[in-house]
């Protein structure tokens, strides 16, 4: 069954084809949260919400075709106002924080620390990409961007993040 | 070089992924249990909800009459012409002008008094008529007498009345 209809499906009241979709966009809405968050807890949390506020809204979605950037709208605003009532918590212990509990060797914090250095909607591309090794067709759903758009913003972040590496020292990777 | 680049580009990635990767797995099932208020919700509004109703007969007839009557002022102002229509132009009488001027020379020869007289001659020629008359009087009235053209000039509208008056006694 094509996304189209299976929107369409669970527009109209059916349980199993919302579940269908949820399960597909899941790792996608966790990395979006998780660029904003910077907590893979939060970002579950917040992706489950979402997941929860686009169903009772999914009956008055116009365009089914654009179901995968709406969503992603959906648990990014979400993912934001978490942050805005969770500033104390995810102040405590920024990014690179959290990631340096569990990889503790100088590059990969120097990564950490040049992904928390961008832009917030560069980070979302990085955490889309790299979370969890989403495809560029994955990408494309749920960002609304074309393949050539995702891959050259990708390459410009990614230049970035070796500007910031060598700034910090390491030019052996 | 290129070689160099690219491994360059899949360490980085790797370096990426190792930074901030995670794997991330989903149960719908668990979060059902967890949002049944939702559910509920979704369920009421999904049944309840009418499809678009269609637009009325008046909106329709009524957006119809709207775009012919645009449509018409805009034909209508293509078509006027830039350059200004042309005004009639007021063209006095002949009569009108023959009046005046002989009102002109009147003035110039005899001042306000020759236009008061001239304003009183037709008075006096056609002024007011006995209101029943015998044919025998009205013959007399139109033969000339005295070189008088008509012979109802002042003095004789005077003798005219005079008749009148004494006809009526």
């Amino acid at each position: 069954m094509t996304e189209t209809k299976l929107v369409e499906a669970a527009a109209k009241g059916d349980l199993e084809s919302f579940g269908v979709l949820c399960e597909k966009y899941y790792p996608a809405l966790v990395a979006i949260a998780c660029s904003v968050l910077k907590d893979h807890h939060l970002a579950q949390d917040a992706t489950q919400n979402s997941f929860a506020k686009a169903m009772v809204a999914l009956p008055g979605l116009r365009n089914h075709k654009r179901f995968g950037p709406w969503l992603g709208r959906i648990c990014r605003n979400m993912a934001m106002d978490m942050a805005t009532g969770n500033k104390r918590h995810i102040a405590g212990m920024d990014i690179s924080q959290i990631q340096a509990e569990q990889k503790s060797d100088d590059s990969t914090e120097a990564v950490t620390e040049a992904v928390a250095a961008l832009k917030p909607g560069e980070r979302e591309i990085i955490y889309l990409r790299y979370y969890n090794r989403m495809s560029y067709k994955q990408m494309t759903d749920i960002l609304g961007l074309s393949k050539p758009a995702i891959n050259g913003r990708l390459k410009r972040i990614k230049v970035k993040i070796a500007d910031h590496l060598k700034q910090n020292g390491i030019t052996e990777i | 070089m290129t070689m160099r680049r690219e491994d360059f580009d899949n360490k980085l990635d790797s370096l990426i992924e190792k930074a901030i990767g995670a794997d991330t797995s989903f149960d719908f099932d668990k979060w059902q249990e967890g949002h049944r208020g939702e559910i509920s919700k979704y369920k009421a509004k999904s049944t309840s909800k009418s499809p678009r109703r269609p637009r009325s007969m008046v909106i329709r007839f009524a957006a119809a009459a709207g775009g012919i009557a645009a449509m018409i002022a805009v034909a209508v102002i293509m078509t006027i012409p830039d350059e200004p229509t042309e005004v009639a132009q007021y063209k006095p009488l002949p009569a009108n002008v023959a009046t005046i001027g002989r009102l002109n020379m009147t003035f110039r020869n005899g001042g306000l008094d020759a236009i008061e007289d001239f304003c009183e001659r037709p008075v006096r020629t056609n002024g007011p008529r006995p209101e029943s008359m015998t044919a025998q009087q009205l013959i007399k009235e139109l033969e000339p007498e005295n070189g008088s053209e008509k012979g109802n000039d002042y003095e004789n509208h005077s003798n005219n009345n005079a008749y009148n008056h004494n006809n009526s006694a």
